[in-house]
């Protein structure tokens, strides 16, 4: 290490040791500096060339600070659902404050207008990028991983560490066997983000899809829709006559947004909540329904039930909008086909019969109805919804088949709420109540955000509650329908890629449907041809083969035992039938980890299995963060980033808030951190100029084509259009997403990060992500779905239509090609209790938790709310120290005693890091999170795995476990 | 070390009553001052290579006990040259440095907002006691004014100025009452804290021996610079 790397020159150094010269007593500053050198003091001169005035303390306070700057700023990485634009109060290079920038202006004058924005949090990340775990220079471990022993290093040689060791992975196993885990924080539309995407594909590293990983894909949607971005603007939600809040909190989870529910109740709108525990949310609910953990579908069975039954459904939206007037053979309960009706049939023209001819007819819209599936309108065509018919198939046989409504009827009986009773606890009376509100609401809408993905059977919670929505025609109106979450798309977001703008290859190909418009089934496609050019792997199978998960995850308690094979056997066809592709493939191993934010050693299941199977498998493992999270303790070298006041950065677009928020660089990184644009940068650089040392020919890159390492750092800078080393780089990058953006009407970068918060002023083509399919008008709120109840746009299933009925081979075998009520594995569990819980308001995932400013607005520690019937057995007070444990692991914490709390449940608030606890063991210990193995489905038009989109939902809630009390607190 | 401004003093030996003036003391006082926290401030900066051998060869250890010995700080004794030398192999202080005071989680930081309620409130008066008298935190390191080796650095230089102003027969008051307040209110109020984290991690002697010195010394100092008047009150100190 060198001197200067510190800035430290020996000839000050030696002056501060005092060898100066007889007579004098030398003045070494190192970290202070004079403000004026020459005039008020001399280093040499002992004596002051001006006297100086101080009484005491509060003379510091009369001298007003003048701010040098008021910078406007954001949190861009943090991943919270939300986009909040902050002024930044800067003095002598040093953010002092944020304030709430309120420019939000209403888009029509009868709703609220969204101002302030901003939470707790962000009102002190000031003070958290000032903290003591911010990590400021790079480090390199020395002792055992995790035993808190490092050392500082350069950063020329941790780039040349990293570097060489991206290298001999490369050589040895091929590039796939380096892992980069971005996971879900960490996501934002601008260069902080950018590096780290431009960095894998140069590299051509595995890529680790989390989105599904961490709990929030909500596969329900997926198989009802072929997509699960349902959202619009928050400011609709105050159009809503009738708020479900179901499996949520948005009290605690979307602190700017929630104000509109309430607003709503002025204008009569009625808010409930479905929760099995008395929530923040409840608070001011006007109908609680505290149903039993994980009864959900049984509840939203037993709604529609009612509704069926009394007719309250709106039959022309049905007939329309979703498949249930398909007609499904009796014999083998496929759709019908028309490859089941003449040689040379497709296999995705699905039918109806139409009541009108009294015939069968190709539904429009579906995915083989020979116009291209473009449009699900009827025109004259009116579907049945009942009845038994009779036609011949292609050899002459009679088939029978009935609509999927006459189906559904019989599974709608067997969920009658008098029969689902002893499942959701609830007084049948109570679920009438709430099946004829519901019906009978103008508009109705369901907030079932990602905490609704966490549990096992979410999927089929989430087909029941899009199944109510449909039912009462509720899909595609304002403040109506099931609402999970979107984001604005920006055209410009294709440069945070090294791909930029499609190739007229790529234009070529898709020019013929271009012409007529794509639908979203076509870009679906070409969502899922880009997910196709790179080694994506989601999280849950990429653990499942090279975690060490597939033992925990093969255990027949943790299997829905309604399924007739293992989970292997599903694994095996998946993978065989290249539904999933791992990487790296089954035959090599991952060698090398890189992660950014991401927090595996926090959030994975059972992070113990990973600390135990797959750490030893990683040659080297490298954290890029801004501070020392648990994950980071484990690494092998730490690269410092920079703080989100430190660099430029776009938040992502979430469309509650129809505006793109910015955030400049208000301040230089502290210590020797620097963003990720330029980390991603270096390394890439570095990475080819030890390619070019070392004289390293091709390498083995994805599915094992040649890649010329010594180009990575062309292919990162687009062959030198960025340049990483120069601070005004990001400048650049956001320059050109923005001019590519006509969304946000031709601002600059420089106008922009003036702004802090840039109206949306127009659509943008839709993105992996990024869509609220809906046009988008400013002078009005925002709902989704409207292309497909106003327009007529097929939806993207194999349907076209919001799909109840999964004819896949897999959802057949499990009883589910129609949504039910299904325990969870764990329903048998010889562990009484059950892990529930959602996400804190404390923090955003484990930025945050373990701030001081937030842990004195709760108990400081990691704690667990119990029922009192829980506790007294247990001889549980508050306050004590108990041990929640089950076969697979445990941990301590503290109880809170609730009665709010339902008896049965463990209510833990997610984030805390495993260093919070005693013994360093956190709450994912015991939770084993098993997950469906349905979700690996695939081949079946809309199940299908692409990035971001399908694969196995990490369901960590309702982990059976005991509780065990071991103390009072110390 | 080397002798002072004025009146000889030898190798920095504290002057007895029976041979100084009062100003004379008080300037060997305000130079003992200054020279301790300036070794002080050298010893919490991160130890790279250079800067362990500086530590290991002794002479900046002898430097502050001589300067300790001057001010009868309690605890001092000859012994604490040798244990503020023992700077291990290379690269065991640096390991020992990150693994006691940085590297976040479940360290003992360095940062005197770490320790108060008040946080960037307590950074933000630092600040201002820096600008007040007319310094600014140098481009390097960049790290933020807190930082314990940037505290005890102005401490040597509010010393450093009050010697060189009682030596020019001038009214020193402003920067004895400088460092009065400043230690009372920052370091003075969170190194207890600091050495009760660290004597939690096992540490090396050197560092225990150095923080339990410095205690010492910051508890003195209010009484050393003119005592205490006003109201210096010092937020609540957290618990550790």
């Amino acid at each position: 290490m060198s001197d200067s790397t510190h800035g430290l020159s020996r000839r000050r150094f030696l002056a501060g040791a005092g060898i100066v010269g007889a007579g004098a007593l030398g003045l070494t500053l190192y970290r202070l500096r004079e403000r004026a050198p020459g005039t008020a003091w001399e280093p040499a001169q002992a004596t002051p060339v001006q006297p100086v005035q101080y009484g005491d303390f509060t003379d510091l306070w009369r001298e007003r600070w003048t701010w040098d700057r008021v910078a406007k700023g954001t949190h861009t990485r943090a991943n919270c659902i939300a986009a909040c634009s902050w002024n930044v109060y800067v003095k002598d290079g040093i953010v002092w404050r944020e304030e709430q920038n309120a420019v939000y202006e209403p888009p029509r004058p009868d709703v609220p207008d969204g101002n302030p924005r901003g939470c707790q949090k962000g009102a002190c990340y000031s003070d958290l990028q000032a903290s003591a775990s911010r990590l400021l220079y790079p480090l390199v471990r020395v002792g055992e991983r995790g035993s808190g022993q490092w050392q500082r290093i350069s950063w020329d040689e941790a780039l040349t560490r990293v570097a060489d060791a991206v290298i001999d992975t490369a050589v040895e196993h091929g590039t796939e066997s380096v892992v980069f885990d971005h996971g879900t924080t960490n996501s934002g539309y601008g260069p902080e983000s950018s590096g780290e995407v431009r960095f894998t594909e140069a590299v051509q590293t595995t890529v680790i899809d989390s989105w599904a990983g961490v709990g929030d894909m909500p596969m329900g949607a997926v198989q009802s829709w072929g997509m699960y971005n349902c959202e619009g603007t928050s400011d609709d939600w105050f159009r809503s006559d009738y708020i479900v809040v179901w499996i949520g909190n948005p009290a605690s989870t979307r602190i700017p947004e929630v104000h509109f529910m309430h607003e709503a109740r002025y204008r009569g709108a009625k808010l409930v909540v479905i929760s099995p525990d008395y929530n923040a949310t409840c608070v001011h609910a006007d109908l609680w329904l505290n149903l039993r953990p994980e009864s959900d579908a049984a509840l939203g069975m037993a709604a529609a039930q009612v509704i069926v039954e009394e007719n309250l459904h709106d039959a022309d939206y049905v007939r329309e909008q979703t498949d249930l007037p398909f007609l499904v053979r009796e014999d083998d309960g496929r759709y019908l086909r028309e490859a089941d009706l003449r040689p040379g049939g497709r296999d995705d023209a699905l039918y109806v019969w139409d009541e009108v001819e009294q015939r069968l007819a190709v539904a429009p819209g579906c995915q083989g109805d020979g116009e291209g599936g473009r449009s699900l309108a009827l025109g004259a065509l009116r579907p049945a919804l009942a009845g038994r018919y009779t036609v011949q198939d292609r050899n002459g046989r009679p088939l029978v088949v009935r609509p999927v409504f006459e189906r559904l009827r019989e599974r709608l009986a067997a969920h009658a709420p008098e029969k689902v009773a002893a499942a959701t606890g609830l007084a049948p009376a109570l679920v009438r109540r709430f099946a004829r509100e519901l019906a009978a609401a103008p508009a109705a809408m369901i907030f079932a955000s990602w905490g609704a993905c966490k549990h096992h059977h979410s999927d089929l919670f989430q087909r029941t509650m899009i199944l109510l929505m449909a039912l009462t025609g509720n899909q595609g109106k304002p403040g109506g329908g099931v609402r999970v979450a979107a984001w604005w798309g920006l055209d410009g977001l294709s440069r945070l890629t090294t791909h930029g703008q499609p190739g007229v290859r790529d234009l070529l190909r898709v020019l013929p449907k271009a012409l007529r418009g794509l639908t979203p089934r076509d870009y679906e496609q070409l969502y899922t041809e880009h997910s196709q050019k790179t080694p994506v792997v989601p999280l849950m199978p990429f653990l499942y083969v090279h975690g060490g998960y597939r033992e925990l995850w093969s255990r027949p308690d943790l299997i829905d035992p309604a399924l007739p094979r293992t989970m292997a056997d599903y694994m095996r066809e998946s993978i065989d039938r290249g539904w999933i592709e791992m990487h790296p493939p089954e035959d090599r191993s991952p060698r090398m980890l890189i992660f950014t934010g991401s927090n595996p050693l926090r959030r994975w299941p059972a992070p113990q299995h990973a600390l135990r199977h797959l750490w030893p498998k990683l040659g080297l493992i490298v954290s890029v963060n801004f501070r020392m999270s648990e994950s980071t303790r484990h690494a092998d070298i730490v690269l410092p980033a920079a703080g989100y006041y430190e660099k430029y950065g776009i938040k992502y677009a979430q469309s509650y808030l129809p505006y793109l928020v910015l955030s400049d660089q208000a301040v230089k990184p502290l210590g020797e951190s620097k963003s990720e644009w330029e980390i991603f940068g270096l390394l890439a650089e570095r990475i080819a100029q030890r390619a070019r040392e070392r004289r390293i020919g091709e390498v083995r890159g994805y599915r094992d084509r040649p890649l010329d390492l010594a180009r990575a750092y062309e292919v990162y800078t687009s062959d030198g259009r960025y340049d990483p080393h120069d601070a005004g780089d990001p400048l650049k990058l956001i320059d050109d997403i923005l001019r590519d953006s006509p969304s946000v009407g031709g601002v600059t970068a420089g106008q922009a990060l003036a702004m802090g918060a840039v109206p949306i002023v127009g659509p943008a083509r839709p993105g992996p992500e990024y869509q609220t399919s809906s046009d988008y008008d400013p002078q009005d709120t925002c709902w989704p779905h409207r292309w497909f109840v106003d327009d007529k746009v097929a939806w993207p299933t194999l349907s076209g239509r919001q799909q109840f009925y999964i004819d896949h081979p897999w959802y057949l075998e499990a009883d589910e090609a129609l949504p039910r009520h299904k325990d969870p594995p764990g329903a048998g569990s010889r562990y009484p209790l059950r892990i529930n819980g959602g996400h804190t308001r404390w923090s955003i995932h484990a930025i945050w938790r373990d701030h001081e400013l937030m842990l004195r607005l709760q108990r400081g520690e990691p704690v667990c709310f119990l029922n009192p019937a829980d506790c007294r057995p247990r001889g549980i007070d508050d306050n004590d120290r108990v041990r929640i444990f089950n076969d697979t692991g445990g941990f301590q914490a503290l109880v809170k005693v609730a009665v709010g709390v339902q008896p049965g449940e463990v209510i833990v608030y997610h984030a805390w890091e495993p260093f919070q606890f005693p013994g360093g063991k956190g709450c994912q210990e015991p939770v084993e999170a098993p997950w469906k193995p349905l979700h690996l489905a695939g081949g079946y038009a809309h199940l299908h795995y692409r990035m971001y989109y399908g694969a196995p939902s990490h369901s960590p809630r309702g982990t059976p476990v005991e509780v065990q009390r071991i103390g009072a607190h110390a | 070390m080397t002798p002072a401004v004025g009146p000889q003093t030898g190798s920095g030996a504290r002057l007895g009553p029976e041979t100084a003036t009062p100003v004379e003391a008080a300037i060997a006082d305000a130079r003992a001052r200054s020279r301790a926290y300036g070794a002080f401030a050298q010893f919490f900066e991160y130890p790279d290579d250079a800067r362990a051998a500086h530590i290991r060869s002794g002479a900046l250890a002898a430097d502050l006990v001589d300067a300790l010995a001057a001010l009868d700080v309690v605890g001092t004794t000859a012994t604490d040259i040798e244990v503020l030398s023992e700077a291990g192999a290379p690269g065991t202080m640096a390991i020992e440095f990150t693994r006691l005071f940085e590297a976040g989680a479940g360290g003992a930081s360095l940062h005197g907002s770490a320790y108060g309620a008040s946080g960037m409130k307590d950074m933000e008066e630092v600040m201002r006691f820096y600008r007040h008298f007319g310094l600014a935190l140098a481009e390097t390191p960049r790290e933020l004014p807190d930082h314990l080796a940037t505290e005890l650095e102005f401490l040597h230089f509010l010393a450093f100025r009050e010697a060189g102003t009682l030596a020019a027969g001038a009214d020193a008051g402003p920067w004895q009452r400088a460092q009065r307040d400043f230690v009372v209110r920052h370091p003075g109020r969170w190194v207890p804290q600091l050495r009760r984290r660290v004597e939690r991690r096992q540490p090396m002697r050197l560092h225990a021996v150095l923080l339990a010195r410095l205690e010492a010394l910051l508890a003195q100092a209010p009484a050393r610079c003119g005592g205490v008047t006003g109201n210096p009150a010092s937020p609540t100190s957290a618990s550790v």
